[in-house]
Formats: structure tokens, C-alpha cells, sequence
């Protein structure tokens, strides 16, 4: 019985999905497209400083958290010195070094304000994604 | 006192409390680390030996009971190792981490011993006792039956 | 000449044998294995920080390292990860002996002791190890290949051009000459290693092991036998035997022992204090009162003779009940914000109709049959330890660190693992066993953790509430999307009381969720841990991939449409998706570039899996199919399951097929097993197995009532798909972990087939007749 019914809706959604819609010239469009390279430029940095075994993971992402860290963690999480550290790190951002997904995603919410042609609410995204990138390293 | 156990054919005196299991004597005293201890409780079935040629878990049984008793472990099932089902074991790679395997292998013996042609309920029903966390029960099933159908006896 | 890394002491290791482990090879040995390795895989990781190369300690591929050939032609290869049962041991070794051309019946295998800087990383988790090794360890094969055709050529002063190493000789073409690996030994071991562009890969149409079905493993014979050497059976003249009573509530400790009783149980030799850590306690013991014995039975016995009186501390009021209703009530309110698409709020308004549901997944042990154990002893400064360790470098760290040691003074010998699962990533029982030495003057120390011990101080799978909410348009397709995940998070072992997951949590299957649908919204409420949360097969895939998988279908049910169709619709066409774009910046530690999402394969194993069971043919009365899929460890796998359910709600699973796409294959037969093997496990949490909490204190100590799934409830055909994995050039995908998240789902999918009852909470257990 489903077979005809499933007429994929796919071509239309595609386009939905597809997460980086160019945001039109506007003061905030322009941060936007800004911080968009900002985060690809960091993305690589990102998943590197993010991509220990399980087992490491964690430590190495508390590192990664730190506040406008800038530094590459080596092997943080086999020198009993530097897990501390960044378990102190993970403790003060707080966050689990979340940064990335939230700048991200506020970075979209403000795509579509600007979209919308909320000036003010765009502003406002963008202001909170720019704050939210500044904390992933 | 010491009591005596008939392990694999051999004799072995033990000086030690009779009230210690089975499965402990086997694996400190005598270094026959082939019988595994997965849960103490009679629930995992990976200490299954032999004992007069039935299955016994060894976790549950004291040294006195297994006195003058003939006992059979993992290391006394084939002087080769060549058991049918430790072949057919080896020819499907049912193994994954392979720790409860001695244990399953004992247990299947045991049922091939007294029913030599048994059906998929009856498999089951045997291995029940057997837990294997890796999830190799599809290839232990396998196994059986394929010693069943060649019809090879130990 | 002997192999310093595989001729060493096997440290009067009583019941190992030759054969085994810790084998060495007999004197006259030779090898390939001289001199400091290169380091060229240091410098390729200042490079590249994707992949094995973003692993601490990268990622080595000098022969030097990997292979010894003795004058008898033997081949020993050093598996430097871990077994636990994914056949790594024997993988390894036919990525080596493959490219060595090497008869495989004289390769042998010995098991490397934790050395990152010499074997690169060893942390064997993640489902990595031929996804991260498989290039380097082709080169390594290669590369001594390369050494014993041109000692070959050397000996007979012709062009190496003219030579060929095949099948364990190296031939002279013109002249029909030939020269076994063992002659050529000690002449190629004294070669430098060839330069990476003198090493020539084999064309995989020559492959002779790798991508065969029909390779024995490597320890059929001693498993099959009971001579394996697992870490709970490893011996050493005059060892003792201990065991830990340990807090019962997770940062819990002593206030007071009377060991009186315990030092009267006949063998009992001494009673042991291990402090407690420090909260967050990272991989420290949970400390508590130690009794070392002449044997396992008598320390046992000394241990149930203590009298001790505990302080349970912060978690003491931790109980699952009450805690469920928190997470609840955590979900039903915005949480952190981690991925936003559209607008979703205007999206919700504008929906012809709205589904939510939330899910609940509890705490799950992964009690590997064999349970925690590790034997330790310390002799003139040196420590050495003998454990069933998923992470040996780590535990080498670690016990260094504790018992006061440089860490070059401490070896930490790998053996079999009788199952690790993630639990094993830990070290806390092999320092306790090394605390335990320490106590004994640094006489050998065997420890083992008991079934209650396991299931009572574990590192728990995660707890997680999963709130769901669509919004779906006129034609029944979902336009607003909103997940809320709240789990208590890994993070809590190494910093005080986090409240988020992180990036590795997020992106295991939540944010990066690859549906086609215009407005997203995903956010991660608190959620605080109160025990030891830790990482069990597959992580926070299992709970995302089981609420999201449960409720494609749900809103399949509510537009009146059929699951499967309607899963391929949300994941949309074949595309690959950069999960960067959907803010997850982890994606397994892979570069983007080389493993972006690709809907396209993950469409492919859902339609296969249905091809499979035969998904839309007939059903009887009480029989339902069910499907999921799911991505995760950069590979894609489907379960289609088919259940029947009969009077009175027991439900059995008569068929099960499962298709993987994990890219090229290098042994099918263990990626084959490791699917078998995820769906029986998978099939476990769903069913029956759950870990809950009162006062503190785990409710299930043992296998009677933390209940898997046995061979009689087993589903009773599981039917494995390898999807073709193409060209050996493109990247390998995982294979441990990614089978397990997709069981649960499509099991409680394929219920509500049968009975219209939907799985909202994990076990099932006796819900369907509720």
C-alpha cells in the first residue's frame, strides 16, 4: 500500500537542508558571512584538538574548551600534569567545549532573522554566535 | 585430611578447605585456568566442567563434593584438543573475545554425551545456561549442529 | 640477535605458553628489528591532525616495529591493539602477512606491552584500529617486503627490479632462483628501511588474506582449548589473590574496619586500606579495604568477614526513579542550544499536526564475561603488570603516577580480554592490583573484581530522556524538528559536575542527524552525574539512535505512511553532507573531507536491510517488521528486525537482518561477527537489560537479575549484509561499535508493527502486555 504514497518530497526539502543559505548584503549579513569563514577556518583546528580515543576525549576536550585558547593540545590526557589542567579548564568553560555546536547554531538562528528581516533580532544572534565562536579554540 | 580428586585421569591430593569451590581449586591451586569464573552464582554457566561425565558448574560445587569424583575440564576433553566441537568451534570462528567459550564447549559436550542427535529446542535448552556477552549464540548453535550432522563422536 | 620488543622476558609468567602472548623466539632468532624506528609518523602528525594522526602518539609504520622473521622463516607480528573479541589479533595480522606475502601458516602473532611512543596509539576503542592502522600497517608489510627483495637481490648482484617476494621466497625471475624469508633475514634486517616512495603497495586484486572470508583466527586453538591467557588467568610463582570491598555508593568511603574476622579466614595474609580519590576521580579506584589471600576463594571469604562502616557522601540520595522525573522535567524545558535550522517556532505554529514523544534509556553495565582483573608485582624499582586493558598506555600512565614510579619503570603486558566493551578502557583495577603489590612489599598481586563488584562500581552506559517534537505539513512530512537530549556526561570523570555533553556525546548520533527537514532546533538541557558515567560499546548512540529511530516511526504512523519510505524520505537524496555544517566539529576524529555523511550509503543499508527480511510482504496475526539506521563511527549500518509476539505480550525475534557499509573490508568474517554479535547485544539492552539506582547503591549485582539475552531468546536467524565496500584507496569505516544502535530501535519498531504498542522506555521487558 505504500508504494505509491511515499512520493518523495526529497527534491523539496533538499534545499531546506542545506544548512548555509547566503545571507543577503545587509550590516548583519556581512557578520554573518564573517563568522561563518571564521568557523570554517576553525573547524579544522576544531575536530583536531577534539579527535582523542574515547579514553582521552574528554580531558582533551576540556582543554579545548578553555576560553580564547589558542594552544594545540598535545598529549594532555598521559601527563598527569596537563590533566589537570584541563580538567581545570573543563571545569571553568563549563560548557564541555560545546562551543562550535552553539556558535553554529546561533549563527543559523541569525541567518534566518536576517532572512526574515528582523534587523535587531539578527543583530542580536549574531552578536551572541560571534561571543559563542570566541570560546572554541 | 586431604581429599582426593580425579582430574582429567589424574589424581591430585588438596590439603585446603573442601568447602572452597570447585572452580577455585582448579584455577589457583592447580593453574587450570581453562575453567573461567564469570559470576559465582551459578547464572553464566562459563565454569562448566564435567564431573562423572555431567555437566557441573564449578563455581557451585565445594572440593568435598567432587571427591573421588571424575572430574574433566576444558584441558581434559581431548589430549589433542581435537574434540569434534572444539573442530567445529575452530571451523566456523565462533569465538569473539572467546571467555566463556571453554565453558560453552563443556556444556555442549556433555549434551552430544547424552543426546547425540539433539533439535534446535534441545540445543537451546541446554546452552541456556551459557551467557556469552560477545552474542556468538548463532555460531555456537551452528556449531552443534555441525557436529551433529557429520555425526562425529569424540 | 634476538627481538628485544618480542624476545623479552615474559616475566616468569607461569601459564604462557611459547605459543602464546608472550612468546619470544627461540635463540638464533633474527629480525627485521634493529635500531631506533623512524619517526617519519611524528612528523607526518604536525601535519595532519584527522584520523589516527589526531590520536596521542599518532600512528607508526616501520617494520622494525611490527614484524621480526627468524632464520626458520617464522613471522612474528606484533598486534600492538588490544583483542577483546573484534579479532584484531587476526585482522592485524592479514593486513601484514598480506602485503609481506607471508604464508600465513608461519606467521605467528605476540601481543605488544603498552609503548605509545614506540607503537603509536594503542587505546583500543572507538572502532579505530583498522581504520587508523590499516595504511600504516600495509606499509609496514610492505616495507619489510621490500627489505627482503633487496637482500635477495644484494646476494644474487642483480637489479631488485628482477626480483619478487612471493608467498614467504623471493624469486629471481631469469635465473629461477629463490631464497626463503628465513635466509634472507638477517641480510634484509641489516637494510635501512626502505624510503616510503621505494615501498609499492600490493594491487588489492593480488590480496591473498585481506578481504578473504575464510581466515582462522589466530587463537582458535588456545580459546578452543582453555589455554588462553586471559587477565583474570595470569599467574606468577608465588603470587596472592585479592579482593576489594569497595563504597557502595560512588564517592562513598571508609569510616571505619574492624578486619578482625577477615585475618582469621584461613589464607587470608594481609587487609589493605585504598584511599578514595578525589572527586572527579578520573580512572582512579573508588578506594575501600583490600584482602589479599593465598587464593581468590579465601580473599573472598576474608572479604564478606569485614566489618566496615561506610560514608556514602553526595550521591547517596542517587536514585533512577526520582532522577528519571528530573531528566523528564529537564527536557520539557529550552535547553543549551546546539543546533538550529529555519524557524522553528513558525514552522510548529504552521503545522497541520504535531507529534511529541519522549524516551527514556537507562544505565547499562557492559560486563564483559571476563570482569575486571589484573596481576601486578614490583621488583627493584620496576613495576610490571599483566591486565586485560583496552588503553595500556594509559594504564601504564596511570600506575606510574599511583604508585610514585617513573613510567619507563613500569610495563604493562597486554593479555587477552575476556570482553572489554569500554569497561576495560579503564585502569582502576590494575592499580588497585599495583596499591595491592605496593602493600606486599612488591610481591605479585592478582586482582579480581567479582561479578557484584562489576556491576556495582562500574562505568555505567550514560541515563538519558530523549524529548522529541515534529511538526509535519499537510502531506504528513515533518517541517519542524526539536530534540532535547538530557544524559549526565562523560565529562563528570575528569571535571567537577558538568551538566552538558560534549562535542564526542553531541555527535554521536544527535546533532549530526543528517534529516532533510527545513527547521531544526536541538538543545541539551542539564543533566548532573551521580556515578561513574563512562563509555560502553557505541556510547550516546545507543539512546539518540534509539528516541530517533522510535520516532521516524511514530511519525510514520501518524501520516499513515510506511516506516521504511518514510525514513528514506527524512534522510532525504544521496549527498554528502560536511557534518561541520551541522556544528558537529568531532565527526569521530575524521577529517570531513574524507568521511563527509553520505546519505546515499546510509539510504543503501536501510534499502538493503528491507530487501533483506523482505520488508511489505504479509504478516500474520502477532508478526511485525521493523527498521532502523543509523550512522555512527563513520559508518553506516540498517537493522531490520522481524518479531512475533504472542499471547500474554512475550515477544521472540525470529529473523534479524542487519546490513553494514563500512567501506573496504579487510575481514569480512569478524565484521560479519561483530554485526551477530550487535545485534544479540543490541537485542539485550532492548529486551531486559537495564542498571538502576536507589539510595546510591546499583539494584542488579549479578547476571540473575542484570538479565541479557541468552541462546534461547537469541533472535533465531540474523542474516549479515556487507555492503561492497569498493576500492581499497577510500577510507575504512568502523566496525566494533556501529551495529548496536540501530538493534534496539528497529526491535521496538517492529513490536508496534505487531501490536500497536509503541516502546518508549528501555527494557522492554513485560510493557507490551501493559
Amino acid at each position: 500500500m505504500m508504494a505509491s504514497r511515499f512520493i518523495i518530497a526529497a527534491a523539496g526539502v533538499l534545499c531546506a537542508a542545506l544548512p548555509a543559505l547566503p545571507a543577503l548584503a545587509s550590516p548583519c549579513g556581512d557578520r554573518i558571512a564573517a563568522l561563518e569563514r571564521r568557523l570554517e577556518e576553525g573547524t579544522a583546528r576544531a575536530a583536531a584538538t577534539s579527535s582523542g580515543g574515547q579514553a582521552v576525549a574528554a580531558a582533551r576536550e576540556g582543554q579545548a574548551s578553555q576560553p580564547g585558547s589558542r594552544n594545540e593540545p598535545t598529549i594532555p590526557f598521559q601527563k598527569p600534569a596537563q590533566e589537570a589542567q584541563a580538567t581545570r579548564q573543563a571545569a571553568e568553560a563549563g560548557g564541555g567545549g560545546t562551543a562550535f555546536a552553539e556558535a553554529r547554531a546561533t549563527l543559523n538562528q541569525a541567518r534566518t532573522l536576517d532572512q526574515q528581516g528582523n534587523a535587531s533580532g539578527c543583530l542580536e544572534a549574531i552578536g551572541q554566535a560571534e561571543r559563542r565562536s570566541a570560546l572554541q579554540p | 585430611m586431604a581429599t582426593t580428586v580425579i582430574l582429567n585421569g589424574t589424581e591430585h591430593r588438596f590439603d585446603g578447605d573442601t568447602e572452597m569451590p570447585l572452580l577455585w581449586y582448579l584455577r589457583d591451586e592447580l593453574g587450570l585456568t581453562g575453567t573461567k569464573f564469570g559470576c559465582g552464582i551459578a547464572q553464566c554457566g562459563a565454569c562448566t566442567v564435567h564431573i562423572d561425565g555431567a555437566p557441573a558448574l564449578a563455581c557451585q560445587t565445594p572440593v568435598a563434593v567432587a571427591e573421588g569424583r571424575q572430574i574433566t575440564t576444558i584441558e581434559g576433553l581431548s589430549p589433542t584438543g581435537d574434540h569434534p566441537l572444539q573442530v567445529a568451534w575452530r571451523e566456523l570462528n565462533v569465538a569473539q573475545c572467546g571467555y566463556c567459550q571453554t565453558g560453552q564447549i563443556m556444556r555442549a559436550a556433555a549434551l552430544l554425551q547424552e543426546n547425540p542427535r539433539p533439535s534446535d529446542a534441545d540445543i537451546d535448552d541446554a546452552m541456556n545456561g551459557n551467557l556469552c556477552r560477545c552474542g556468538t549464540y548463532p555460531r555456537i548453535r551452528a556449531a552443534i549442529k555441525q557436529v551433529v550432522s557429520k555425526g562425529s563422536r569424540p | 640477535m634476538i627481538s628485544r620488543e618480542i624476545g623479552r622476558d615474559a616475566g616468569g609468567l607461569a601459564n604462557v605458553s611459547r605459543r602464546g602472548l608472550v612468546g619470544g623466539l627461540g635463540a638464533g632468532a633474527l629480525v627485521l628489528a634493529l635500531g631506533l624506528p623512524r619517526r617519519s609518523a611524528a612528523q607526518g602528525q604536525a601535519e595532519k591532525k584527522f584520523g589516527a594522526a589526531g590520536m596521542p602518539n599518532g600512528w607508526r609504520d616501520d617494520p622494525r616495529i611490527f614484524i621480526a622473521i627468524a632464520e626458520d622463516g617464522t613471522v612474528t607480528i606484533t598486534c600492538h591493539r588490544q583483542e577483546m573479541g573484534q579479532g584484531v589479533r587476526t585482522s592485524i595480522a592479514m593486513v601484514i602477512a598480506d602485503e609481506l606475502e607471508a604464508d600465513w601458516d608461519r606467521v605467528r602473532v605476540v601481543q605488544a606491552d603498552g609503548d605509545e611512543p614506540r607503537y603509536g596509539n594503542q587505546d583500543t576503542d572507538g572502532s579505530r584500529s583498522l581504520r587508523h592502522f590499516f595504511v600504516p600497517l600495509r606499509r609496514a608489510g610492505a616495507g619489510a617486503r621490500v627489505m627482503l627483495e633487496q637482500a635477495a637481490a644484494a646476494r644474487w648482484g642483480v637489479p631488485v627490479a628482477e626480483v619478487r617476494a612471493t608467498a614467504h621466497a623471493v624469486t629471481h625471475g631469469p635465473s629461477g632462483r629463490s631464497l626463503g624469508y628465513g635466509e634472507l633475514a638477517r641480510a634484509a634486517s641489516e637494510l635501512p628501511v626502505p624510503q616510503p616512495d621505494a615501498v609499492r603497495l600490493k594491487d588489492p586484486g593480488q590480496f591473498r588474506y585481506i578481504g578473504r572470508e575464510d581466515v582462522g583466527l589466530v587463537d582458535n586453538q588456545d580459546i578452543t582449548t582453555g589455554r588462553a591467557i586471559y587477565g583474570i588467568d595470569a599467574r606468577i610463582d608465588g603470587m596472592y589473590y585479592a579482593v576489594v570491598a569497595r563504597p557502595p555508593v560512588y564517592g562513598g568511603r571508609v569510616t571505619s574496619v574492624d578486619e578482625a574476622e577477615a585475618l582469621k579466614v584461613p589464607g587470608v595474609v594481609r587487609v589493605v586500606r585504598i584511599d578514595p580519590p578525589s572527586i572527579p576521580s578520573e580512572f582512579q579506584p573508588v578506594g575501600g579495604i583490600a584482602v589479599i589471600a593465598r587464593n581468590t576463594w579465601a580473599a573472598m571469604r576474608g572479604r564478606e568477614a569485614l566489618k566496615i562502616t561506610w560514608e556514602d557522601g553526595p550521591n547517596a540520595d542517587y536514585s533512577s526513579d526520582t532522577y528519571r522525573q528530573k531528566l523528564q522535567a529537564a527536557v520539557r524545558q529550552p535547553g543549551k542550544l546546539v543546533r538550529s535550522e529555519g524557524d522553528l517556532d513558525r514552522a510548529m505554529a504552521g503545522a497541520a499536526k504535531r507529534v511529541e514523544a519522549e524516551y527514556y534509556i537507562p544505565h547499562l553495565a557492559q560486563s564483559p564475561m571476563e570482569p575486571p582483573a589484573a596481576l601486578v608485582r614490583i621488583q627493584g624499582g620496576r613495576c610490571e603488570a599483566w591486565a586485560c586493558t583496552q588503553a595500556p598506555q594509559v594504564t601504564r600512565a596511570r600506575l606510574a603516577q599511583r604508585l610514585g614510579l617513573p613510567e619507563e619503570a613500569v610495563t604493562v603486558h597486554v593479555t587477552l580480554l575476556g570482553g572489554g566493551f569500554g569497561r576495560k578502557s579503564k585502569p582502576d583495577f590494575v592499580i588497585e592490583a599495583g596499591l595491592c603489590s605496593q602493600a606486599m612489599d612488591g610481591a605479585p598481586v592478582k586482582l579480581t573484581w567479582t561479578r557484584e563488584d562489576d556491576l556495582s562500581h562500574g562505568y555505567y552506559s550514560t541515563v538519558s530522556m530523549e524529548r522529541l517534537e515534529a511538526g509535519l505539513d499537510g502531506n504528513g512530512r515533518p517541517v519542524a524538528w526539536l530534540h532535547r537530549s538530557a544524559a549526565p556526561t562523560i565529562a563528570a570523570l575528569f571535571a567537577p559536575d558538568p551538566k552538558h555533553e560534549m562535542p564526542i556525546e553531541l555527535g554521536m548520533g544527535f546533532i549530526n542527524t543528517p534529516f532533510a527537514i527545513p527547521n531544526i532546533r536541538m538543545e541539551n538541557p542539564e543533566a548532573a552525574a551521580h556515578v561513574r558515567v563512562g563509555w560502553y560499546r557505541s556510547v550516546s548512540n545507543i539512546p539518540h539512535a534509539f528516541a530517533i529511530q522510535s520516532f521516524v516511526a511514530e511519525l510514520a504512523h501518524a501520516a499513515g505512511r510506511d516506516p521504511k519510505d518514510y525514513l528514506l524520505e527524512l534522510i532525504g537524496p544521496a549527498r554528502t553532507i560536511d557534518p561541520t555544517d551541522l556544528g558537529d566539529a568531532w565527526n569521530h576524529g575524521e577529517d570531513p573531507k574524507l568521511y563527509p555523511i553520505d546519505t546515499g550509503r546510509l539510504r543503501r543499508v536501510i534499502e538493503t536491510a528491507a530487501t533483506g527480511i523482505g520488508w511489505g510482504r504479509p504478516m500474520p496475526r502477532g508478526r511485525g517488521l521493523g527498521i532502523a539506521g543509523h550512522y555512527s563511527f563513520v559508518s553506516y549500518v540498517a537493522v531490520a528486525v522481524e518479531v512475533e509476539v504472542g499471547e500474554g505480550g512475550a515477544f521472540s525475534v525470529p529473523r534479524v537482518d542487519i546490513a553494514v557499509d563500512c567501506g573496504p573490508v579487510v575481514n569480512p568474517d569478524r565484521v560479519r561477527a561483530q554485526m551477530e554479535g550487535a545485534v544479540v547485544m543490541g537485542h539485550g539492552l532492548a529486551t531486559s537489560a537495564e542498571i538502576s539506582f536507589k539510595d546510591g547503591r546499583a539494584e542488579q549485582q549479578n547476571f540473575d537479575v542484570y538479565e541479557l539475552t541468552r541462546i534461547a531468546t537469541t533472535p533465531r536467524e540474523i542474516r549479515v549484509h556487507i555492503l561492497p565496500g569498493g576500492d581499497y584507496d577510500r577510507p575504512l569505516g568502523g566496525v566494533g561499535e556501529p551495529g548496536l544502535p540501530p538493534v534496539a530501535p528497529a526491535i521496538a519498531n517492529a513490536i508496534f508493527a505487531a501490536t500497536g504498542k509503541r516502546i518508549r522506555r528501555l527494557p522492554i521487558r513485560d510493557q507490551i502486555n501493559a
